[in-house]
């Protein structure tokens, strides 16, 4: 086994250590997309479909984004709270790739909420919402490597962010406002077809669509043929993109590593 | 292989630092709360010297002790020399590596403990974050089992190591930090403070199984500490800073054979009494009716000293004593031994 896979397995059994988190984070995450669910339920009262979008589109929606968003989490905190309690000191003695280790911790956290609070949630809703199926069987698998590039989207976006820790040392009010723009761009907490006209536009032209809402349309068969493949095309060029600002902030604010503490 | 490892390799020099510095910027807040708001738009800063100018050289195999004051710089050394922290000026070379500049091939190379840190997964099991090192080091599985075998029994593991690290005694898991340290074998070691808040069996327990690493695997080995006992049981040379600068350098033996032939005579007097100073001798007053006298018996003769203390006064107690490497080291502290 590689280093990164024991990164990974050493992340998953952490989080099994506490067995009554688990299941309150399984709780926490039916009750927000219930919770959503029901405020649109009243919305739509009682139409089928308005402008066109179904409310098991909408349903499909908060299934989907909230439930990969409770999975999707990204500690932003990592490197402030490394810096802060000095414990990037014994990260750095390692002869591993920090980032790749701390991405490795990420991973396992994401696989045992993935597999504890995600999936269960699906059969939860499918149970007692009703989602919407797949347009077809041909629309898993871009949606799976759709998923998987919006995934690696929020993951530079939040490498960015727990980068500055280097100069600003709190990341509170970044990782906030970084928080809020993400869950309203994204279609987290607003399904973006509903979003006003002029604003749809400005979010086509930066990352945040790339990670849930893409996912969702071609999951929903919204998107085939060679916008499909451009969907792709777009979630790599801006992975690269803030992956590169993120790599070169890392070796910048390596020189600037201090150990608080002793 | 560079020319400096070569370099190295012949002259088994395998720790070379020269005129090494390291400055913080440490903010700097005027007092109050109007002061706060000023700091706000205004931030002013203050640059304080961690380490200025230190050099020194070590061979393979040495066991060499880093004592200072709090805050003499002798972790800030430590960090820079494990390739934690960029220095800002000077050079350092260990085993043929740069330490801060390459920094994942070198760390392979070295083990290091710091007291104050633990590297073990907090809410696993010890024994899962060996496991973790094994793969993050690349250990074959032989050298795994044969090094967890050998300081379980040294170190007396075996009675927690199934534990949760949040549930260990600070005795238990510095015994399993070090373990950690030192699974993929490194020829070098850093100890920072591993005897820190620990009791008398365990530090004993330490001290005897640094030494055996030191002889018995030739591992170079540098040790900071505040307990002067663990510097005379496990190193052999020493090496003294204070404020970020080098004081002395040189064997544990010779700052005891040049210091400590000094001796201490403890009286303690039936009431207060006035003593007039003697040349050769250092008066230190301990309180109450105890005084010390500082003399080197090569001036002054004790059964004289004492002699003369017994025919003036009315005396309850006498004692005499060697100044132990504890006594030194504070003198050095506190700049009353002069060190050429």
């Amino acid at each position: 086994m590689n280093a990164f896979l024991a990164h990974l397995r050493t992340a998953f059994r952490s989080n099994s250590a506490y067995r009554s988190d688990t299941v309150l984070g399984l709780l926490s995450t039916c009750l927000q997309v219930f919770i959503s669910c029901a405020i649109w339920r009243m919305l739509y009262g009682g139409n089928r479909s308005i402008a066109g979008v179904s409310f098991s589109m909408v349903a499909t929606n908060f299934v989907l984004a909230q439930g990969l968003g409770s999975a999707f989490v990204f500690n932003d905190f990592a490197v402030q709270r490394k810096l802060s309690d000095g414990s990037i000191a014994t990260d750095m003695l390692r002869p591993v790739s920090f980032r790749l280790s701390l991405l490795a911790t990420n991973l396992g956290n994401i696989i045992f909420a993935l597999l504890t609070r995600f999936a269960p949630m699906v059969v939860i809703a499918c149970l007692f919402i009703g989602i919407v199926p797949p347009a077809s069987t041909g629309a898993i698998l871009p949606f799976f490597l759709s998923a998987v590039l919006g995934f690696a989207v929020l993951w530079s976006i939040s490498t960015v962010v727990q980068m500055t820790a280097f100069w600003i040392v709190n990341v509170w009010s970044v990782s906030t406002i970084k928080n809020v723009v993400v869950n309203v761009l994204s279609g987290a907490f607003l399904p973006l077809w509903f979003l006003p006209k002029g604003l749809t536009q400005v979010v086509r032209y930066t990352p945040f669509d790339c990670i849930y809402f893409i996912p969702i349309r071609i999951y929903l068969g919204e998107t085939s043929g060679v916008e499909l493949f451009h969907s792709w095309v777009k979630q790599l060029v801006w992975f690269i993109a803030i992956h590169s600002l993120a790599t070169f902030l890392w070796h910048r604010g390596r020189t600037r590593v201090f150990i608080q503490g002793g | 292989m560079s020319r400096a490892y070569k370099e190295a390799f012949v002259d088994n020099t395998i720790i070379r630092v020269d005129r090494l510095r390291k400055t913080f910027k440490v903010s700097k807040r005027p007092r109050g709360f109007l002061g706060h708001v000023a700091n706000l738009f205004f931030p002013m800063y203050e640059t304080k010297t961690a380490v200025s100018g230190v050099s020194f050289e070590i061979k393979k195999g040495e066991s060499v002790g880093l004592i200072g004051a709090n805050g003499a710089g002798k972790s800030t050394a430590m960090k820079i020399l494990s390739g934690i922290l960029y220095p800002d000026s000077g050079s350092i070379e260990v085993a043929g590596f740069v330490p801060y500049r390459q920094r994942r091939e070198y760390v392979a190379n070295i083990g290091a403990v710091f007291g104050q840190k633990s590297q073990l997964s907090w809410d696993l099991p010890v024994i899962d974050s060996f496991d973790l090192l094994k793969h993050i080091y690349r250990v074959p599985d032989e050298t795994y089992h044969s090094n967890l075998a050998c300081f379980t029994e040294l170190l007396d593991l075996s009675s927690f190591i199934h534990q949760p690290v949040r549930q260990l005694s600070l005795g238990q898991r510095m015994r399993a930090d070090i373990t950690a340290a030192l699974l993929h074998s490194p020829q070098i070691v850093f100890f920072d403070e591993p005897t820190i808040g620990l009791d008398v069996v365990v530090k004993e327990r330490i001290r005897e199984f640094v030494c055996r690493l030191n002889r018995e695997r030739g591992v170079t080995i540098l040790f900071t500490t505040h307990d002067m006992q663990d510097i005379e049981r496990t190193c052999k040379r020493l090496i003294t800073i204070d404020q970020g600068a080098k004081l002395y350098d040189g064997t544990v033996d010779g700052i005891m054979d040049k210091y400590s032939r000094e001796r201490k005579l403890v009286v303690e007097f039936t009431d207060e009494c006035p003593i007039r100073a003697r040349p050769d001798v250092t008066l230190e007053d301990l309180g109450g009716c105890k005084k010390a006298f500082l003399y080197d018996p090569g001036k002054v003769s004790t059964k004289d000293l004492i002699a003369e203390i017994t025919a003036a006064h009315d005396v309850r107690d006498i004692t005499v004593e060697r100044a132990g490497i504890d006594s030194i080291v504070r003198r050095i502290y506190e700049g009353t031994i002069a060190l050429s």
